[in-house]
């Protein structure tokens, strides 16, 4: 019965609640653990990827990156400029776990990803007052991480008993693509998205890869001046 | 640089950005603009991200009629009208191994 009124009928509802998203997961690991055993990744560090950075986006940026052997820090700069959005996460968090004691506070910052912030939300601001939140998010997530974890192990070994001639690579472009497309919810994302997409390409013959980092800053620029000017 | 400590790296800072206002910054509200521009992150980064990878052949621009500009749009059609990650990978993916088939 909803709002749930233990922390363990919280945290299994939360498990059950999570099933309809693993639809998208389970894909979207599998296709990180090929991708990264393809470009020579271990599976030992796939692992680890998927376990401690647990950012599925950061993650394929990172292998794609690698790839155009790109220097380090625009690597790293491009991967946490995908996971920046975390930070809004965690703003929006912070209104309904304020009164967590510190290590609760840490151990659901950890945990902070895409799924489990929106399915919380709604249950959130479905239930305002609904007891042990923090048990129903963190449902959310043991089942994310576990099964995040799982289906990258299975991508990581399978990933060298699928031939090349599939071009498994092209999967990664095109969960961008299935990621932004439904994200452009008016003109001024748009316009970001557009002038973003055609710098980079116009910036393409800048040296390692700096071109992508100015091309998201104008797009965030034109973004923020179109919203401005309507 | 060695990939461990790229992970360490990018794990430990994402991190951070995690705990940022659940843990970090006490019960401070993020500051307007900020917020405005983090709004763009997503779009931009993904956008410039999956571009190079449709529109670039060997590092050349190529815009002519092939298998990924056309599966790209393909993609962007059905993420389009339908929202659903899975199956614009799938008919994305099909696309591609069509065209590639026929010899596009």
């Amino acid at each position: 019965m909803k709002p749930y009124q233990t922390p363990r009928s919280a945290f299994l509802a939360a498990l059950r609640d999570f099933l309809p998203a693993t639809l998208g997961i389970i894909p979207f690991a599998v296709v990180f653990g090929v991708a990264a055993s393809e470009i020579g990744i271990s599976t030992v560090e796939g692992i680890v990827m998927s376990g401690f950075m647990f950012a599925g986006a950061a993650q394929l940026v990172t292998v794609e990156l690698l790839k155009t052997d790109a220097l380090a820090w625009v690597i790293i700069l491009s991967a946490l400029v995908v996971n920046l959005r975390f930070v809004i996460y965690s703003a929006s968090l912070s209104t309904y776990f304020k009164k967590l004691p510190l290590l609760h506070r840490v151990v659901a910052s950890f945990f902070i990803t895409d799924q489990p912030y929106a399915l919380s939300i709604a249950y959130f601001t479905e239930y305002p007052d609904a007891p042990h939140k923090f048990w129903y998010y963190m449902g959310h997530c043991a089942a994310l991480w576990v099964i995040w974890v799982i289906c990258s192990i299975i991508g990581l070994v399978l990933g060298p008993i699928i031939p090349e001639s599939w071009s498994l690579g092209f999967v990664i472009p095109l969960m961008f693509i299935g990621l932004v497309t439904p994200a452009i919810k008016n003109w001024s994302y748009l316009i970001a998205a557009c002038v973003s997409g055609v710098s980079v390409i116009v910036l393409q013959p800048l040296p390692n890869n700096l071109g992508l980092m100015v091309a998201i800053a104008l797009g965030i620029v034109a973004g923020v001046v179109s919203e401005k000017m309507r | 640089m060695n990939l461990w400590v790229l992970i360490i790296i990018i794990g430990s800072l994402t991190f951070i950005g995690r705990m940022s206002f659940l843990v970090l910054f006490g019960q401070r509200d993020m500051p307007k603009w900020a917020l405005t521009a983090l709004q763009y992150v997503p779009v931009t980064a993904l956008t410039a991200l999956a571009m190079p990878a449709i529109i670039l052949n060997d590092g050349a621009v190529d815009v002519s009629f092939n298998a990924k500009i056309i599966a790209g749009l393909v993609a962007v059609f059905i993420a389009w009208r339908t929202k659903n990650l899975l199956l614009t990978i799938v008919l994305g993916m099909l696309t591609f191994w069509i065209l590639t088939a026929v010899g596009l």
